[in-house]
Order: structure tokens, then C-alpha cells, then sequence
């Protein structure tokens, strides 16, 4: 094993890494996890909801079809209740729109229910079926994760949809031990060319101080940059990124002298292919590897670029990819990108030695 | 001079003063779309002058970074450089005119430099930083200081035809639509 990710890292880096660069890597830890949409993170919203006691299984399908409920496709119509001996069945009728969901999660009727003849009259069935109505809530969104629908699932029955992906993602391992062995490196790789930058004093205004980019498809690390802010504080390690992608695409706007960047030559891409539709586009299809989580200026910058997926190590705390923002999900956006976090973030557990050793 | 309704701006234009500049800025935007550049333009105004312009340059630099507004920061960089003023010094007494909302990436780089006032011409429903679909410019963000200053509604509806008249073209860069190849683990997660 350790055999063949010193050989790797070779064909990596091309002899980038120093002796001296090996030992750095011990005060960190990969914690993987996936910044998702809020939607995958929330608890159970709540929606008020008549429903009535009821007899026979087979009759309420005469309740379906007069009171149809196309906003709640995720809701079972009926629940059973084998302990209520007259009316084991409980089953939705139509929102509750004047009764509105308490904050303890119990419904708080203020106005007395409708019977089931009040509410629809067009419904003739023998009253000996027919309960009471009542309100109770019921999960107002359909569950997205196995967590919200279990959650929903014991307020009210639920049909779920899963989404193997996503499932993959939060019960993990998010990557094989191979992918995951190449993203280390990949972020080895960025915190060495921080490193790099340091030496070289540049403040760490900037919001993260490595940036790696990655073809998957190659497995080619393209650019590796730190950030040049003491010569232009917007020049960030991601935006400088960004602009050597360029320069490698044949243009590019920034011009540097002396700093420790790397641009991987891509010699299957001449300039006059890459203004032709078959070149690649900016950074379609992209990985990115950031020391800590990108600001906003810089998350957008990599929404325009059109990546693929963003690894972070440590969260930031005006961070626009899971910490202030969730710029990667935002709606109305015209691209979006798979980002996660705690790839060789900093143990804490060591953070002494952190100190020591990685400000030396 | 009264300098409070600018915050630290030194000049404070009346409305017909913004109109002027908002038609230089428009002039850049057009220069853009006869350039084949998604049509946004800008200036910055120090001390009664234009100090610095830009237009969007993403196509001819294969950086989709280069807003117009990036492109005149780096232009009033070089004059402050010309001039031996200080960057910060100059940035936060200027006011950029530019025809469209600043998107997101560009409001958080303004908002960094600590740019005394942004008037813009129409706003950008589908990156706008500015209200639009973010509120980088007042949003609690300790690290980008105090919130920016913004006025919008200036020439609106030209900037807006000059944006119709690119979009109802092609934009000469983005690659032919194609079968997307399937990646392992290819899939946006939201």
C-alpha cells in the first residue's frame, strides 16, 4: 500500500514534493462528508390536515375521488388504528386551512371540524362507516433522505422514493479507497503549494490558501496555485486557479513572476484546438481541491467555471459553501456542483503541534 | 462637501451627474457586444473623473471571471500604481457606475476592496449579488466588512436590450450542446 501511493504521488507531482514536505501531512484527518442542499438537512415540516374515523377499507376510495389531494402525493391516504374497535381506520380528507400548526407540534383546533356531509356533500355513504372528523398534522414535504422518512413516517404513513445516490452519500463511504486515496493526494498537493505560498509571505488574506484543479476523467492534476494577494488582494488561491486554466487554455489574464504555481503542460491541447466548440470550456467537468471552504467571491467564480465537484478541508467562517451560504445549491443558479468537506481538515485533537510546526 | 450619503465618497453626483456617467458605462457595454462578450460595462469615478473602465472579456480570456467590473478593478489598480495613490484609499471614495447588477462573485469582491457606492443600471435575476437572488452587499459578512451601498434603475431598459440582443444570438464560446458522457459518481447532489 504505501508502495504504491509514494508511486503515485510521483507520477502526481512530478517530483514537487520535498523531503521535507512528508511529515506535514500527520496533524490532519479526512472526515468526508457531503454539503447538501438544506433540503436533505431539515427536520419534518408540518402541515394541518382533516381526517375522518372510518369503517370499511374498501368504501374510502369514494373519498379519494371527491376530495383528491394532488399536493400531497407523498401522504397514504389512510392509517390504521386496530385499537380503535369501531373505526380502525383514520383517512385524510383535505388541508386544514384555518387551524394552523402549533410550535409543540400538536394541532390546535380553533373552530369546530366540519363533518365529512358538511365538508362534501356530494359523498353519500351510510353513517354507520362514518366517524367524527378531526385535524392532526402530517408531514408537509416529501421525505428526500431514509432519515426524514422514518422521522415522517411516525407522525403519518409516508411513501419514499429514495435516492440511492444521495443515500450512498450520508450513510457513505462516500468514496471507494482508491478515490479517496487520490483526493488525499490531491490535497496534499494543495497544502504543500499553501505551504509554498507562505514561504514566499504572501498574507493569507485569501479565503482558502491552496487550490488544486483535476481533471476526473485524466485523473490529471492541471493547476495548483496558492494566493498572490499581497500583489492584488482579489487574487485568491481559486481565482488564481482559475486564470492558470485559461493560460492553459491558450489565454488567461494574469501575469506572475517568481511564485510557486503549477501549471501541468497539457501538451494535447493546442491553441488554435481550444477556440474550436471541441476544446474544453472554462473548468466544465473540473475537480476542485481547496484547503479551507471558498468565500463568495470565489464559490461564484467557480459556479461561472462550471465545475464538476468541489473537496474542502476546513469550514471558514464566512465560507459560502456550507457555512453562510450554500452557494453550490442556490436555486435560480444556471449551474450547480457537488461539494464536500472535512478532506484533510485539521485534527484538533493535535492542534498544538498544528501551531508549531505549520506557521514555522 | 457633504459626504455622508456616499459613505466615504468625497463626491456625491446628483441625478442628472449619474445619468452622464451611467451613459460612459453604456458606451463599454456596447463595445462588449460588438466583441462578442456578454454586454456589461463599467467605470469608476474618483474625484469627479473616470479613473478606470472595463467590459466583460470572459470569451477572449477563456475566463469566465473576467466581468467587467474585475477588468476596471485591475485598471484602477494600475492607475493608483501610475498615479502613487493608495489602492484602498482610492477604492473606498469611488463609485462605480456599471449598466447591470453586479453578480455575486462581483458584489463579494467589491464589497472586499470596501467600494464607497455601486449604481447599476438593470438588475440580474439570475446572478445579481445585489438583491437579486443574494444580498452579498448587506449580508452579515464580518470578513468582507461593513455593507456596500447600492443604487440601481439607471438606463435599465437599455442595458436590459443591449443583454436581449446578445442572448437572441449565440454565445460564440459555449461548446455545441453534446450526449453527456456518464462519469462514475457523476451527479449534482441538490
Amino acid at each position: 500500500m504505501a508502495v504504491s501511493v509514494s508511486a503515485k504521488k510521483r507520477k502526481l507531482s512530478d517530483g514537487f514534493f520535498e523531503d521535507d514536505d512528508k511529515d506535514q501531512f500527520s496533524m490532519y484527518v479526512t472526515k468526508l462528508e457531503p454539503v447538501l442542499a438544506d433540503d436533505y438537512t431539515k427536520g419534518v415540516q408540518f402541515a394541518c390536515m382533516m381526517f375522518v374515523h372510518f369503517t370499511i377499507q374498501k368504501q374510502y376510495k369514494e373519498l379519494t375521488t371527491h376530495l383528491p389531494m394532488p399536493r400531497l402525493q407523498h401522504l397514504k391516504r389512510v392509517k390504521k388504528d386496530l385499537s380503535n374497535k369501531d373505526h380502525p381506520l383514520s383517512v385524510l380528507l383535505c388541508p386544514d386551512d384555518k387551524n394552523q400548526s402549533s410550535e409543540d407540534g400538536n394541532p390546535k383546533p380553533c373552530h369546530r371540524t366540519p363533518s365529512l356531509r358538511e365538508l362534501c356533500p356530494a359523498i353519500d355513504l351510510p353513517d354507520d362507516v362514518v366517524g367524527g372528523t378531526y385535524t392532526v398534522l402530517v408531514p408537509s414535504r416529501a421525505p428526500l433522505t431514509r432519515a426524514q422518512f422514518e422521522a415522517a413516517s411516525a407522525v403519518w404513513p409516508t411513501t419514499f422514493h429514495e435516492d440511492k445516490y444521495i443515500s450512498r452519500l450520508l450513510t457513505g463511504p462516500i468514496l471507494t479507497c482508491e478515490e479517496q486515496e487520490y483526493a488525499e493526494d490531491y490535497m496534499k498537493f494543495a497544502i504543500t503549494v499553501a505551504r509554498r505560498g507562505r514561504q514566499l509571505q504572501q498574507d493569507s488574506a485569501g479565503c482558502s490558501d491552496g487550490c488544486v484543479i483535476v481533471d476526473p476523467n485524466t485523473k490529471k492534476l492541471l493547476i495548483a496555485a496558492h494566493p498572490v494577494t499581497k500583489q492584488h488582494p482579489l487574487h485568491h488561491a481559486v481565482m488564481v486557479a482559475i486564470d492558470l486554466v485559461a493560460k492553459q487554455q491558450g489565454a488567461g489574464s494574469y501575469t506572475y513572476r517568481g511564485e510557486h504555481l503549477f501549471i501541468a503542460n497539457t501538451g494535447e491541447l493546442p491553441a488554435e484546438q481550444t477556440s474550436e466548440k471541441t476544446g474544453p470550456y472554462l473548468c466544465t467537468g473540473y475537480d476542485v481541491y481547496v484547503t479551507a471552504e471558498p468565500c463568495i467571491m470565489c464559490s461564484m467564480a467557480l459556479v461561472h467555471s462550471r465545475i464538476r465537484r468541489l473537496y474542502y478541508g476546513d469550514p471558514s467562517p464566512d465560507g459560502a459553501l456550507g457555512t453562510k451560504y450554500k452557494l453550490h445549491t442556490q436555486p435560480g443558479l444556471n449551474h450547480k456542483f457537488e461539494v464536500f468537506r472535512g478532506l484533510l481538515m485539521k485534527d484538533h485533537t493535535v492542534s498544538g503541534v498544528l501551531n508549531s510546526s505549520v506557521d514555522a | 462637501m457633504d459626504n455622508l450619503e456616499f459613505g466615504a465618497c468625497h463626491y456625491s453626483p446628483d441625478q442628472e451627474q449619474h445619468e452622464f456617467w451611467m451613459e460612459q458605462a453604456m458606451i463599454l457595454a456596447k463595445d462588449a457586444l460588438n466583441s462578442g462578450e456578454v454586454p456589461v460595462g463599467c467605470i469608476f469615478v474618483y474625484d469627479e473623473h473616470i479613473v478606470a473602465k472595463g467590459r466583460n472579456q470572459v470569451n477572449m480570456k477563456k475566463n469566465a471571471t473576467r466581468h467587467a467590473e474585475l477588468v476596471a478593478i485591475d485598471m484602477l489598480m494600475e492607475w493608483c500604481q501610475m498615479k502613487n495613490v493608495g489602492f484602498n484609499h482610492v477604492i473606498k471614495r469611488s463609485i462605480l457606475y456599471v449598466t447591470v447588477e453586479p453578480c455575486i462573485m462581483c458584489c463579494g469582491a467589491l464589497r472586499h476592496l470596501q467600494l464607497g457606492l455601486v449604481v447599476y443600471g438593470c438588475s440580474n435575476d439570475r446572478f445579481g449579488g445585489c438583491g437579486s437572488v443574494l444580498n452579498v452587499h448587506a449580508d452579515d459578512l464580518t470578513s468582507l466588512g461593513p455593507p456596500m451601498k447600492c443604487i440601481g434603475g439607471y438606463f435599465g431598459d437599455e442595458a436590459v436590450s443591449l443583454l436581449k440582443h446578445f442572448y437572441h444570438g449565440e454565445n460564440p464560446n459555449t461548446p455545441c450542446p453534446k450526449i453527456k458522457k456518464k462519469v462514475h459518481g457523476d451527479k449534482i447532489a441538490s
